[in-house]
């Protein structure tokens, strides 16, 4: 696999584990403590192939900042990483068209096959 | 605490994730028996000293004499102490939230009792799928008191009488949630105890070692 992934979330320990996760493919990472800087980085380009984007964030939430990639950015693949597991909220995710949804704590093979399948052209879950 | 162990910001940043985590079960959990979703905030942890603990809890709400509680211990090597803090005069809404009905032949009575009982059952609910699933990641397994009902006002004084004395400081966990449709505030606090401190920082310095 090659290309940027940018990483999303307001945990340091998180952000380190999906790192840590993904260090083997390859990738390129980078990171974001929140959504607004989220935005700032997508805006400032180059687009990164991928977003793992956490929904419980200070500020501007996961499903704002989801809405505002897909208005902005569409096309972009994300793939939503969340405690947040209500039946309803999933629902509002999948309906703003992220790309996977993988729950927390990540599981490795979780985010391995989500981000294959994003970034090689795969179908969405 | 009391045995000097102290929490660096990425282990403490850790204890939120695994609270994070914690309280997205117990969200999950309430959700489906309340067929409604329950609207999150970021869990935050704090070292506090033990007699700082009441004044924290109360500055997060507005008015102590608005809320009830919910008091529940839980032990094992993750153990503590959590309250649930709900508001009391909006019962009738936590009520309509289970569908449930008072016996129309004791309506005032029994429409105060049902609402005791819902505010339990909450507490049960998410203390119970929270702090289990925090000591599941942790690897520890926990027992439980029973949940008790608190009438307010949550006051200092009240807290007090429930935390267990004891010198140095304490890890406190917080998150705010709200029932959407309802607008009804909830506040979940846990309280570990001195005893817990050393076990805590190994547990997350081990999961710690294993994701990063």
């Amino acid at each position: 696999m090659t290309g940027n992934v940018l990483i999303v979330d307001d945990s340091l320990v998180a952000r380190l584990s999906l790192k840590g996760i993904l260090k083997e493919t390859g990738l390129s990472l980078s990171e974001a403590p929140s959504g607004e800087a989220a935005l700032e980085a997508l805006a400032a380009g180059p687009p990164p192939a991928l977003v793992f984007l956490d929904l419980t964030m200070p500020g501007l939430g996961g499903i704002e900042t989801l809405r505002a990639i897909r208005d902005r950015f569409a096309g972009l693949p994300v793939v939503v990483v969340t405690a947040d597991i209500q039946a309803k909220t999933l629902e509002a995710v999948r309906e703003l068209g992220a790309f996977a949804i993988v729950r927390k704590p990540a599981d490795k093979a979780e985010i391995l096959g989500a981000a294959e399948r994003a970034i090689g052209g795969g179908a969405a879950s | 605490m009391s045995d000097g162990v102290e929490f660096s910001a990425l282990e403490l940043d850790a204890l939120q994730e695994t609270m994070n985590v914690g309280f997205g079960q117990a969200a999950a959990s309430l959700s489906e028996v309340i067929d409604m979703q329950v609207v999150l905030s970021v869990p935050k942890v704090a070292m506090i000293a033990n007699e700082g603990i009441a004044a924290f809890v109360r500055s997060e709400i507005q008015d102590p004499a608005a809320f009830c509680m919910v008091e529940q211990f839980f032990f094992g090597r993750f153990s503590g102490t959590s309250f649930l803090l709900l508001p009391e005069n909006e019962g009738r809404k936590l009520v309509d939230l289970f569908g449930a009905q008072p016996d129309p032949e004791f309506a005032g009575e029994s429409l105060d009792a049902l609402e005791r009982d819902i505010v339990v059952e909450i507490g049960n609910i998410i203390i119970g799928a929270c702090v289990g699933k925090i000591a599941e990641m942790l690897k520890d397994v926990v027992c439980y008191h029973p949940p008790r009902y608190l009438a307010g006002p949550v006051d200092q004084e009240l807290i007090n009488r429930h935390i267990r004395p004891g010198g140095g400081l304490a890890l406190v966990f917080k998150t705010v949630f709200k029932f959407e449709r309802q607008d009804v505030l909830g506040f979940l606090f846990l309280v570990t105890g001195d005893d817990t401190a050393s076990w805590l920082k190994k547990a997350v310095d081990e999961m710690l070692e294993g994701l990063l």
